[in-house]
C-alpha cells in the first residue's frame, strides 16, 4: 500500500469518524455492518459521541451522503472491533484497514460525487480540531477526469495551506517566513491531470510603490465640510467621511445601485485612484521545497529565488491602462455583453508575473533515474496569471482567469533533452459564474508529472 | 459563514471591510450578502494560477487594503499590532479559500482601530 493511499485512508476515516452520525446512518440504511469503533472515533477525537453528532441531529445534507460513505464500514470485517461503537480513545487510526480492505474502500470511492463528501466536510464544526485543521489546509474532495484515464471520473482531494509564521518590522517593506503546501491526490492516480505535490517554506521581502499623493489635498477632501456627517457622538472621535458613508450604506443595507448613485461614491473612487494610482507591488523570496507526485514514487527537492510583481493602474485614463493589450479581448467581450459602454481595457487586469531560478535535487525522481541522470540541476521558471471580468449576470460578475507556467532546465544533459524532460509548460483557464458554476480547462505538464494531459472540469461550488 | 462570526452593520470593521472591498471591486454585493462571500469568490482569487502567484496577489491586496484603511479611513493599528503583522494576518486570511468576508473582518478588527471605534 502506498504512503499516499494510507494517508487518504486515515484522513477519510478521521473525517467520517468526526461525522459519526453519518457513518452510523449509513450502516443502517445501506445494509452494511455497523461502524467499528476505530472508524467512528479516531484517536484525536476520543469523545466523539456527543449530542452534536448523534444520528438524531444529522442534517439533511449529511443524510444525503449515506451511499457514498457506506464502504467505510469495511473495517468491521476484520473482527478486531465489536459491533457497538465504543469511542475508545486508544484506537489507532493507522490500523483501521488491511491492504485488501483499503483496496475495496478505494474501489468503492472511485466515481463517487465529490460534492457529497464536501458536504460532509462542511458539516464538521470548526470547534473540533479535525474540522479546523481540514479548513485551515483547504482540504476539499474533487473529481478528476483525464483524456487517457478510464471513462468515469475518479474521486480525490486537494489541499492547500499557506501560513505566515513570522514577520520583521518595516514601513515600506516587510519580511515574512511562510510555510506552505499544496497538491492534488486522486484515488486513481492515472486520472490525476495535476499529479504534483509541493511542500516547503519561503522567506519573503516585499514592498509596494504607489503614486505620489498630495496628502494635504486628500485630508481636505476627507474633511470636506459640505459632506461631513456632523459632529461626533460624545466620547468618540469625529467619523471619517467615507467611513460614515460605509456605515450608512451598511446600516440601510442599500442596494448597489443606491450605493453607486451616491455622490460620495464618486468621491471615494477618485480618492482611491489618488491613493493607489499606478500601483506596483513587488516580492522577492528565497524558498526551499519538496516536490513529488502523489504516491511519492517520484520525489525531488528544490530551493531557489523568486521575484514577483503585481502592477495595477487605478486611473482609467492613464497610458498604462490604455496599453494593457492583454485585456483588449476581454474589453471587447465586456462591450458585447453590455458590461461597459466604451472599448477600453482595465488597468487592474494587468497580468501578474512570477519568475524564479531553482536548484532542483531530483532524488527519487523515477523519470530521471531511468535515464541515470540524478544530479541536481538548475531550473528557471516563469508564470503569468490574470483575471478579468466579462459580464454582469444576476448582479454578479462573470470572470475569466488565465494562468500559464513554464519550467526550463538550464544546460540539461543530452539524455534529458532527448527524453523531453528539460522543459514543461502548463496552461489553465477558468470561467467563473456568479451562482457558483465554473468551467475549467487545463493542458500541459508540470515538473514530475511526465504525461501531457488535458482535462475539462465543469463544476459548481457553494458557500455554506 | 463561521458560526462565531458576527456580520453586523454596527461593527466598523465589518462595514469598512465591505466598503473597501466593494470600492476595490473585489466583490459586488450589498452589505447583508457580503459577509458570507468566500475568499475564492473575490476578484483577486485566480483559480488558474499557482498558489505562489495567488499568494503574491493576496499580498498585494493586503497592502492595498492596509493603505486604504490607514490613509483613507485614517485608522490606527491596534495597540501591540504593527503594519507587518496586519499585512501578514490579512494575507493569511485572504488565502483561506473557504474563509468568508466576515472572517476577514474579524482579522481587520483585531489589527485596526477605526475612528470612532469604541475602545
Amino acid at each position: 500500500m502506498s504512503r499516499a493511499s494510507r494517508i487518504v485512508a486515515i484522513v477519510l476515516s478521521l473525517a467520517l469518524g468526526a461525522g459519526s452520525a453519518n457513518a452510523q446512518d449509513v450502516g443502517n440504511a445501506g445494509g452494511a455492518p455497523p461502524p467499528s469503533p476505530a472508524a467512528d472515533a479516531p484517536a484525536a477525537e476520543p469523545t466523539a459521541r456527543t449530542a452534536e453528532n448523534s444520528p438524531a441531529d444529522a442534517s439533511p445534507a449529511e443524510a444525503a451522503v449515506e451511499p457514498a460513505i457506506a464502504p467505510v464500514e469495511a473495517p468491521q470485517d476484520d473482527g478486531s472491533a465489536g459491533s457497538e461503537p465504543s469511542g475508545d480513545a486508544d484506537d489507532d487510526p493507522q490500523g483501521l484497514f488491511e491492504p485488501e480492505q483499503l483496496s475495496k474502500l478505494l474501489d468503492a470511492l472511485r466515481g463517487s460525487d465529490p460534492d457529497e463528501f464536501n458536504e460532509l466536510l462542511d458539516g464538521l464544526s470548526r470547534e473540533r480540531s479535525l474540522g479546523r485543521f481540514l479548513e485551515d489546509v483547504n482540504f476539499r474532495f474533487k473529481a478528476f477526469d483525464a483524456e487517457d484515464a478510464r471513462d468515469t471520473a475518479s474521486l480525490g482531494f486537494s489541499y492547500d495551506f499557506h501560513k505566515a509564521l513570522e514577520v520583521s518590522p518595516g514601513e515600506s517593506s516587510s519580511m515574512s517566513l511562510v510555510l506552505r503546501g499544496r497538491g492534488n491526490v486522486a484515488f486513481d492516480q492515472r486520472a490525476n491531470p495535476e499529479d504534483f505535490l509541493d511542500t516547503g517554506f519561503e522567506l519573503h521581502f516585499f514592498g509596494a510603490r504607489y503614486s505620489d499623493v498630495d496628502l494635504d489635498a486628500l485630508d481636505a477632501r476627507l474633511a470636506d465640510p459640505a459632506t461631513f456627517d456632523g459632529p461626533a457622538e460624545p466620547g468618540r472621535e469625529p467619523p471619517n467621511r467615507f467611513q460614515a458613508f460605509f456605515t450608512q450604506m451598511a446600516d440601510e443595507d442599500a442596494e448597489l445601485e443606491t450605493v453607486f448613485a451616491d455622490p460620495t461614491w464618486n468621491d471615494l473612487k477618485h480618492a482611491i485612484g489618488d491613493l493607489l494610482g499606478d500601483e506596483c507591488f513587488w516580492d522577492f523570496a528565497a524558498h526551499a521545497s519538496v516536490e513529488s507526485n502523489q504516491d511519492f514514487s517520484s520525489l525531488q527537492y528544490a530551493y531557489g529565488l523568486q521575484y514577483g510583481m503585481v502592477i495595477r493602474d487605478w486611473n482609467p485614463d492613464s497610458n498604462r491602462t490604455r496599453f494593457n493589450l492583454f485585456d483588449y479581448p476581454f474589453a471587447a467581450l465586456r462591450c458585447l455583453t453590455g458590461m461597459q459602454s466604451d472599448f477600453t481595457p482595465s488597468g487592474r487586469a494587468w497580468p501578474s508575473l512570477l519568475v524564479g531560478l531553482d536548484l532542483v535535487d531530483p532524488a527519487e525522481n523515477a523519470s530521471r533515474e531511468a535515464l541515470d541522470e540524478t544530479d541536481p540541476f538548475a531550473r528557471a521558471r516563469a508564470e503569468l496569471g490574470m483575471k478579468s471580468p466579462l459580464a454582469v449576470l444576476d448582479d454578479g460578475v462573470v470572470w475569466c482567469s488565465l494562468g500559464y507556467r513554464y519550467y526550463r532546465e538550464l544546460d540539461p544533459p543530452s539524455a534529458i533533452e532527448r527524453a523531453g524532460l528539460d522543459e514543461q509548460s502548463y496552461f489553465a483557464a477558468s470561467l467563473d459564474f456568479p451562482q457558483g458554476w465554473f468551467l475549467r480547462y487545463s493542458t500541459g505538464t508540470l515538473p514530475i508529472d511526465a504525461r501531457d494531459d488535458s482535462a475539462f472540469e465543469l463544476g459548481w461550488s457553494h458557500s455554506f | 459563514m463561521a458560526a462565531d462570526c458576527n456580520w453586523n452593520a454596527n461593527n466598523l470593521a465589518c462595514s469598512n471591510t465591505w466598503g473597501i472591498l466593494l470600492a476595490l471591486e473585489e466583490l459586488r454585493a450589498k452589505f447583508s450578502l457580503a459577509g458570507a462571500l468566500r475568499m475564492d469568490a473575490l476578484a483577486f482569487w485566480n483559480g488558474a494560477a499557482s498558489p505562489a502567484l495567488r499568494a503574491l496577489e493576496a499580498q498585494a491586496l493586503a497592502a492595498r487594503m492596509d493603505r486604504l484603511f490607514v490613509k483613507l479611513l485614517q485608522a490606527k493599528y491596534e495597540q501591540g499590532k504593527t503594519r507587518p503583522q496586519a499585512l501578514a494576518a490579512l494575507q493569511a486570511a485572504l488565502l483561506v479559500a473557504k474563509g468568508t468576508v466576515c472572517e476577514l473582518s474579524v482579522v481587520v478588527d483585531e489589527h485596526y482601530n477605526f475612528q470612532g471605534e469604541l475602545k
